[in-house]
């Protein structure tokens, strides 16, 4: 039943030769095909709203006559007649075309890259994860809610999905093949929950959340994650305003996570070396010949941010699942280590072989930051005046190079005074960086999984492992009415 | 929707019938041709706008199969934008506009409504929209009339073939109602650059372009020192800046088109020789920039020996590969990066040239290859200068062009550790290539705008550089006349 969800690698290989079948006229014939399912179960004010199921898979059938362009059709159905008509399709624009490009031997020969491994991202658990049983894991969430008088919203998602590559010509995956490479079979699932937990009244609010590639560990922490939802709201009621302005705060691990979302989509080399971003350094006119290409040095090698953080992702690490990419450094990698920005992400095609390497380097899809040794008691015991953060939401990006970002606080926000909890606070608007965040670190506690949905059905797995943090002089610039 | 058989304010009822009706009714499943279409149930122009281009790219289709040439990737043929409208796409057109009413189609509407009129043989009622929707303006001001010309010059633009009446009647109507002398200049301009220079190869029509530019030339020339200035600037030719009259600066204008176009008189002093050629081109260029000759010291490559052109690999000779250009031989020496023409488009040259080549088959053609030009290949690979003339050479197949193939190691030092960027030295070729730093062949490797235009440098059976441009269908008459000139001087009655 479970695997009957997504197509297997015999389901794809099947495919693929009936493709080759339908094909006329010789030629390279590709075939991407993907699928996937995914189950949810959504509830509000303690009742649930939505269960569904949905699958569907994509098949995009790509023919390079002989001198012809290379040109390709997607379809999701599976019929030999849609099939043929996809192939049929597909030829016509060859034929439209032309390239003496690929498909006959164009590219000089290059080495055989061997798929990089990477720690467990299959589930039997979460491919396998029934209907009941997720209601059972609703029930469960909204039960101490209920118990306590208070509305809990919530959502559940399980999800499996695969992909192959197959292609008639190019049999040994080359990296100038680019996309046109014949790839293995993949199959990866994803699993995640989130609840938010409000009073009657409307003014408390608490969320918790987590995601991994395996329901079990969702589903052995739904309570944990119910109750601490339900405590968050009930400390949350009736908030004070405060004075917007700068603060020390303590930001919980997914607090942390919300702000470092543009810190590490920026790791990326060729921003930098093209002089965009918050990694570029300085323009050296003399390596410059051509005025229109500016010559960026980057921050590489330099220090910049606390010496304490450091960031990085290990594909063994079974917390830090990912689909790794097809040429892809196979071992750790750090981007920020000890505070240094050690490396960014490059592709192989356009950087990675200029700098002699044989890998593209990948980017922060997944990542670690360092632990402390502090717990979160000692962090408030030792605040004299700031906020706990829950978390953010809506957050924008304002400015590239600093990364400065704006957004809110929401579900749980508290003033810390002389070593307590005080009082809820209302929420704010904040406007920050987190590269000055980095930089005015006072403490670090132990870095946790944290939640990190995917939007799209075939979406990729993107685990994070974050610690809380505290730190001083964060500003917050305006008061907002939302709970 | 704008709909163009009943005015904006007109039937809601009928919106909400249309509304009301099924989906699957509403459907048109087109059937190529559109027989199944009944066009003049049209009531928008951007349903007549679509059904009338899809007339046009079935003519295309059609071409294809007929020709085996699809012109969106490569370039059109000459006289294009004069071609005339095909039978069905003007039956399209007059089909779609049956029972139209388009003195009640909205002013902001002209812009689809005089297209298709023209496409539909109805020139006539376009002009007289247009004269009817001027009309209705206050044109007192050069700057008002001037802004009138781009409207009308806008729809000029939309319509193959052109529609040249309406440079008849924009001349005819506006010329003399534009009281500045330098807004008339600049009118004139704008009449010039859309029917084609009257230097130009081909104007869209001779007589309209001489014409014209007389009378340009006659405004140009009453003007003022500060007027000329003010042209050079708004008009983009800074060398005319100089110009102390305005009969100095239609010759200037008049010596750069004969610059740019090889005229006879330049064939004719190369048949005397190269030397009186590169004289002739140095007269021409201090016409143009108001110098006296003597002191015109650098015109491009034009006049210098070309160096020998070195190599790590060569590929494709016929006979032995070296030297080259080949004394005794007229060479013609391509600057660019034929690895990548499987993304890219390298027909814009590779055609020109093959037409070069099946014309002039004595014509000795050499590619300039280098390494970093291919970003694939491995860096620091031993065999990356073979890859690099291999995929060149099949590239040239592919296109049916020979050529023998020149490809160099770009070689290279590194930023330090952690950066490691190559920074790249020049070649042998590169170097030599530069007279002196006053020209960069980097040029010829760098064009990433999706069309690739190689650089071509043609030279003299004694190596003297004779003419050097982007070898494209633009100029590939500047080279054809050339080469013949050469050819003739080699021959043996001559």
């Amino acid at each position: 039943m479970s695997e009957a969800r997504i197509l297997t690698e015999q389901d794809c290989r099947d495919i693929f030769e009936r493709v080759k079948a339908f094909a006329r006229g010789g030629g390279d014939t590709r075939v991407f095909i993907s699928s996937w399912w995914q189950g949810e179960l959504r509830w509000a004010r303690n009742r649930v709203s939505l269960s569904s199921d949905r699958r569907d898979v994509e098949i995009s059938v790509t023919r390079t006559l002989e001198r012809g362009g290379r040109r390709g059709v997607t379809t999701n159905q599976l019929d030999d007649h849609s099939l043929e008509a996809a192939v049929r399709a597909a030829e016509r624009m060859s034929k439209l075309d032309h390239s003496p490009g690929r498909g006959f031997g164009f590219e000089p020969p290059q080495q055989k890259y061997p798929m990089p491994d990477s720690a467990p991202v299959w589930s039997p658990a979460t491919v396998g994860a029934s209907t009941l049983e997720r209601g059972e894991v609703a029930r469960s969430m909204i039960a101490p809610a209920e118990t306590a008088g208070l509305y809990s919203a919530g959502y559940l998602e399980v999800r499996a999905a695969s992909r192959m590559v197959l292609n008639t010509e190019v049999t040994d995956p080359q990296p100038g093949d680019g996309e046109y490479t014949q790839s293995s079979y993949v199959r990866w699932t994803q699993a995640q929950c989130s609840t938010t937990v409000r009073d009657a009244s409307g003014t408390g609010s608490g969320w918790a959340g987590l995601s991994s590639y395996d329901w079990d560990r969702v589903h052995d922490e739904a309570g944990a994650l119910a109750e601490r939802a339900v405590q968050k709201c009930k400390a949350s009621r009736n908030p004070v305003a405060l004075e917007p302005g700068r603060y020390t705060v303590i930001l919980e691990p997914q607090a942390v996570a919300d702000l470092m979302a543009f810190f590490v989509a920026s790791l990326r080399r060729n921003s930098a070396e093209s002089g965009a971003g918050p990694w570029k350094l300085t323009i050296d006119d003399a390596l410059t010949t051509d005025p229109s290409k500016p010559f960026w040095h980057t921050k590489l090698g330099l220090k910049v941010v606390d010496e304490r953080i450091t960031i990085s992702h290990d594909p063994m690490d079974p917390w830090q699942s990912i689909i790794m990419p097809r040429f892809d450094e196979p071992g750790p990698v750090t981007w920020i280590e000890r505070g240094v920005l050690k490396n960014l992400y490059y592709p192989l095609l356009s950087t990675g072989l200029e700098l002699g390497r044989r890998h593209s380097l990948r980017g922060a899809v997944g990542y670690r930051i360092s632990s402390g040794d502090t717990s979160m008691e000692e962090m408030i015991r030792s605040t004299r005046r700031g906020l706990l953060v829950t978390r953010f939401s809506n957050l924008k990006l304002l400015d590239e190079d600093s990364l400065l970002t704006t957004g809110l606080t929401r579900d749980g926000l508290w003033l810390i005074e002389n070593g307590e909890i005080t009082k809820a606070v209302k929420n704010f608007r904040f406007t920050e960086s987190p590269l000055f965040v980095l930089n005015n670190v006072e403490q670090i506690g132990e870095a946790v999984p944290v939640f990190r949905p995917t939007k799209e059905e075939d979406g990729e797995l993107t685990p994070a492992i974050v610690p809380p943090i505290k730190a001083r002089d964060f500003s917050f610039t305006s008061l907002i009415d939302a709970v | 929707m704008r709909m163009w058989k009943y005015s904006k304010s007109l039937p809601l009822a009928l919106s909400l019938m249309v509304l009301s009706a099924g989906t699957a009714s509403a459907q048109v499943a087109f059937e190529w041709p559109d027989t199944a279409v009944e066009l003049s149930s049209y009531s928008d122009l951007e349903r007549c706008r679509a059904a009338v281009d899809r007339a046009k790219y079935m003519e295309k289709v059609r071409e294809f199969h007929t020709t085996g040439t699809w012109y969106d990737t490569i370039p059109s043929p000459p006289r294009q934008e004069m071609a005339p409208v095909p039978p069905s796409v003007r039956e399209t057109a007059r089909k779609c506009l049956v029972g139209a009413t388009p003195e009640h189609v909205e002013v902001e509407d002209h812009r689809l409504l005089l297209p298709l009129l023209f496409e539909a043989g109805q020139g006539e009622r376009a002009i007289e929209l247009l004269r009817q929707r001027l009309a209705a303006f206050d044109l007192e001001s050069d700057s008002a009339v001037l802004a009138a010309t781009d409207t009308v010059l806008r729809v000029y633009h939309a319509v193959i073939p052109r529609p040249l009446e309406l440079i008849d009647w924009l001349e005819e109507t506006y010329a003399s109602r534009i009281e500045s002398r330098l807004e008339r200049a600049l009118f004139y301009r704008k009449l010039m650059g859309a029917v084609g220079g009257a230097f130009s190869d081909s104007p869209l029509d001779s007589a309209r372009s001489y014409a014209i530019a007389s009378r340009a030339f006659l405004v140009i020339d009453s003007l003022s020192e500060h007027e000329i200035k003010e042209l050079a600037r708004r008009s983009g030719a800074l060398f005319l800046e100089s110009a102390e009259s305005g009969a100095e600066v239609a010759q200037r204008m008049g010596a750069f088109a004969q610059f740019l176009r090889v005229d006879q008189t330049a064939l004719d002093s190369l048949r005397e020789g190269t030397t009186a050629f590169i004289r002739h081109r140095k007269r021409i260029i201090s016409r143009v920039l108001g110098q006296p000759p003597e002191t015109i010291d650098w015109i491009g490559p034009i006049g210098h020996r070309a160096p020998e052109i070195e190599a790590d690999v060569w590929l494709g000779c016929d006979g032995p590969c070296g030297p080259r250009p080949t004394p005794g031989r007229i060479s013609l020496i391509l600057i660019g990066d034929f690895t990548n023409c499987g993304r890219m488009n390298c027909l814009w040259s590779l055609i020109p040239l093959r037409r070069l080549q099946e014309r002039f088959p004595e014509l000795q053609t050499t590619v300039m290859a280098r390494t970093r030009s291919s970003h694939e290949v491995l860096e620091g690979e031993a065999e990356a200068v073979e890859w690099v003339a291999d995929l060149t050479r099949q590239t040239l197949d592919y296109y049916n062009v020979r050529a023998a193939i020149a490809a160099s190691t770009y070689s290279y030092w590194r930023l330090p550790d952690p950066d490691l960027r190559p920074i790249y030295r020049e070649t042998a070729n590169e170097v030599n290539y530069s007279f002196d730093g006053r020209w960069v062949l980097e040029d010829g490797w760098e064009v990433y705008d999706g069309l690739y235009q190689f650089t071509a440098v043609l030279t003299d059976s004694d190596g003297t550089i004779i003419y050097e441009n982007k070898l494209n269908a633009m100029n590939e008459a500047n080279f054809a006349k050339l080469i013949e000139v050469l050819l003739e001087r080699e021959a043996p009655n001559t």
